[in-house]
């Protein structure tokens, strides 16, 4: 039976792995991915998961195992955060180059020295050229529910990639709300077991060791695989909400949008608070609605192309810095490259909040969604790039 | 919607009390949330957890920076600029304190305090440590001092969280500071 509980981030990605039915589970422990892990260890020990638990030393082995058990046939979860994501980059490419649908949780956390313990997105977004599809989450319930998803877009012979999952420690990680885990039995007829086709989807010369001689068409075959992610991550979210009545529209939702003339964009836990600031804005008569990216790869270009039609100024929330960038984060510089080919394209703003671990409040939110606002009502951009958290708009811990 | 602040040392069940606060509420068929703030996971550091309390589901997921109430699982931290910043006007106070609700100053006008000595109690029910458990005997005190939740919520989502002995000293720990929490009212 399925039932509702006061769940935390990580004890909600443990039952979305548990109900996933997952094999294997190399994972090296870090803050603020442990809880996640020790539920999973937990659950093994009780005999209520049947997976097999390796532990390894090291994130670049975990990622290593990951590969090695999903090509010998296994459903693999792994989990990381901040440094031990980086550690794991080299491996994390493996994966995608051998066709693999491992899922991983990217538990956010700033990178050192540069942040402490609490979450920005740079951890994950430093690995959006590896191949991984990203998924961001908002709160328990979506991870618990991403999770599952993810193994049905991963293990689609239409993509055939890994997925990672993210949603930022402590405010996600650790703060918990009712989540929902749906029954096993419907769990089970949503998602099949995994049938293992390895190196089924590799292009003919690809195949042959040692020198696969066209590296170009395998690369391209996973950028197609990338393209037709697009339309499986719809599908199976569609599908998902058919049978547990919760769904998160794919790649990108948007908020309270109807008649806005100015939008703002969010990714992960700083969702949920716009939501109630963009509510008030909108009880106030602003022209202002929220657009929330869930999938930054594939990065939801047609979509942006339509919003631009409908919006006149759009202000990108990047809860991450690219130093010495063309302008701004790395979610407005995709915004930017998506809008480039239109010949009527809206404003964009890009706005750097949230650093480092430090909270993205109510007063920031407010400051980004006015200045966006003021932009639309101007018809000019007065800073394109601004670091909200160097003004003075009240408490930030 | 309701938002408390807890402060408590590591140690002290401060993100436990909370997720238990939490737990009974939603037992009540309410909505609640529960945020904690810390460094690394140690006992003896300052902690901070959010929680808030709603009749619909609470979407917003950052700091409380304007409490309506602050509850204090430790006595040393009532003097503490950061646990007293923010707390609104006609707020509500729940502390581990020996002294009178109505000496409580904590530099703003309270609609309501209370106050129980849950150092003693717990020492009682859990012995001498270093960092005493506290956070079952304030949620006692919560519990008689305001409508939040009610006493049998609490021992209920206690009692699931320990089962067995420790889930018994615990609700004991509970009805002791329900039933030694002094009310202070406006």
């Amino acid at each position: 039976m399925g039932f509702t509980k006061m769940m935390d981030g990580n004890e909600a990605a443990a039952w979305g792995v548990k109900l996933s039915r997952v094999e294997v589970i190399p994972v090296y422990p870090i803050t603020p991915q442990t809880e996640l892990i020790n539920h999973l260890a937990e659950m093994i020990a009780r005999g209520e998961l049947k997976a097999k638990y390796i532990k390894v030393e090291g994130e670049h082995t975990a990622m290593a195992a990951a590969a090695a058990a999903s090509a010998a046939g296994a459903r693999v979860f792994t989990a990381s955060a901040a440094q031990g994501i980086v550690y794991m980059e080299e491996a994390l490419w493996m994966p995608p180059g051998r066709r693999l649908p491992v899922v991983m949780c990217m538990v956010n956390r700033a990178i050192a020295p540069l942040g402490g313990l609490r979450p920005d997105h740079n951890d994950s977004l430093l690995q959006r050229d590896t191949g991984w599809i990203q998924l961001y989450c908002e709160n328990s319930q979506e991870v618990l529910d991403t999770i599952i998803q993810a193994y049905r877009i991963a293990e689609d012979r239409r993509v055939y990639l890994p997925v990672a999952v993210c949603y930022e420690g402590y405010f996600v990680s650790a703060t918990a709300i009712p989540t929902t885990a749906p029954d096993q039995g419907e769990v089970d007829d949503f998602l099949p077991p995994y049938r293992h086709e390895l190196y089924s989807l590799y292009p003919e010369d690809y195949r042959r060791p040692p020198f696969p001689t066209n590296i170009a068409k395998a690369r391209y075959e996973i950028q197609q695989a990338m393209e037709r992610a697009k339309k499986v991550i719809e599908e199976v979210d569609e599908e998902y909400a058919k049978r547990f009545n919760r769904r998160y529209d794919g790649l990108v939702e948007e908020y309270a949008c109807e008649d806005a003339e100015a939008v703002l964009v969010t990714m992960g836990s700083m969702t949920g608070t716009a939501r109630d600031v963009i509510d008030e804005l909108r009880a106030e008569g602003k022209p202002i609605g929220l657009v929330k990216l869930r999938g930054f790869r594939p990065f939801p270009t047609e979509e942006f192309r339509e919003m631009a039609k409908r919006y006149h100024a759009i202000g990108v929330v990047d809860r991450n810095t690219s130093f010495g960038s063309a302008g701004g984060g790395i979610v407005a510089m995709e915004v930017a490259r998506a809008l480039y080919p239109l010949d009527d394209r809206p404003l964009l703003l890009d706005f750097h909040v949230g650093l480092g671990g430090s909270d993205v409040t109510i007063n920031q939110i407010r400051y980004m969604a006015e200045r966006v606002l003021e932009a639309y009502e101007k018809g000019r951009v007065e800073r394109e790039v601004e670091w909200v958290e160097l003004l003075d708009l009240g408490e930030v811990m | 919607m309701l938002e408390i602040r807890f402060h408590g040392m590591g140690g002290q069940g401060a993100v436990l009390g909370a997720l238990l606060l939490a737990e009974a509420a939603f037992r009540e068929g309410k909505w609640a949330q529960k945020i904690p703030v810390y460094g690394g996971m140690r006992r003896g550091g300052a902690v901070t957890v959010f929680l808030r309390i709603d009749e619909r589901p609470i979407r917003r997921t950052c700091g409380i920076y304007e409490p309506d109430a602050i509850v204090v699982l430790d006595p040393a931290l009532i003097k503490v600029e950061e646990t007293r910043r923010g707390l609104k006007e006609g707020g509500v106070a729940i502390l581990n304190y020996r002294g009178k609700p109505d000496e409580v100053d904590l530099g703003v006008k309270l609609s309501k305090a209370a106050t129980v000595d849950a150092t003693a109690i717990s020492t009682d029910i859990f012995g001498q440590r270093a960092i005493p458990i506290t956070n079952t005997v304030m949620l006692g005190a919560i519990s008689r001092a305001t409508n939040w939740v009610r006493v049998e919520s609490l021992y209920e989502a206690i009692r699931e969280q320990f089962p067995g002995r420790m889930g018994e000293l615990n609700v004991e720990a509970c009805r002791r500071g329900y039933e030694e929490a002094e009310v202070w009212e406006l």
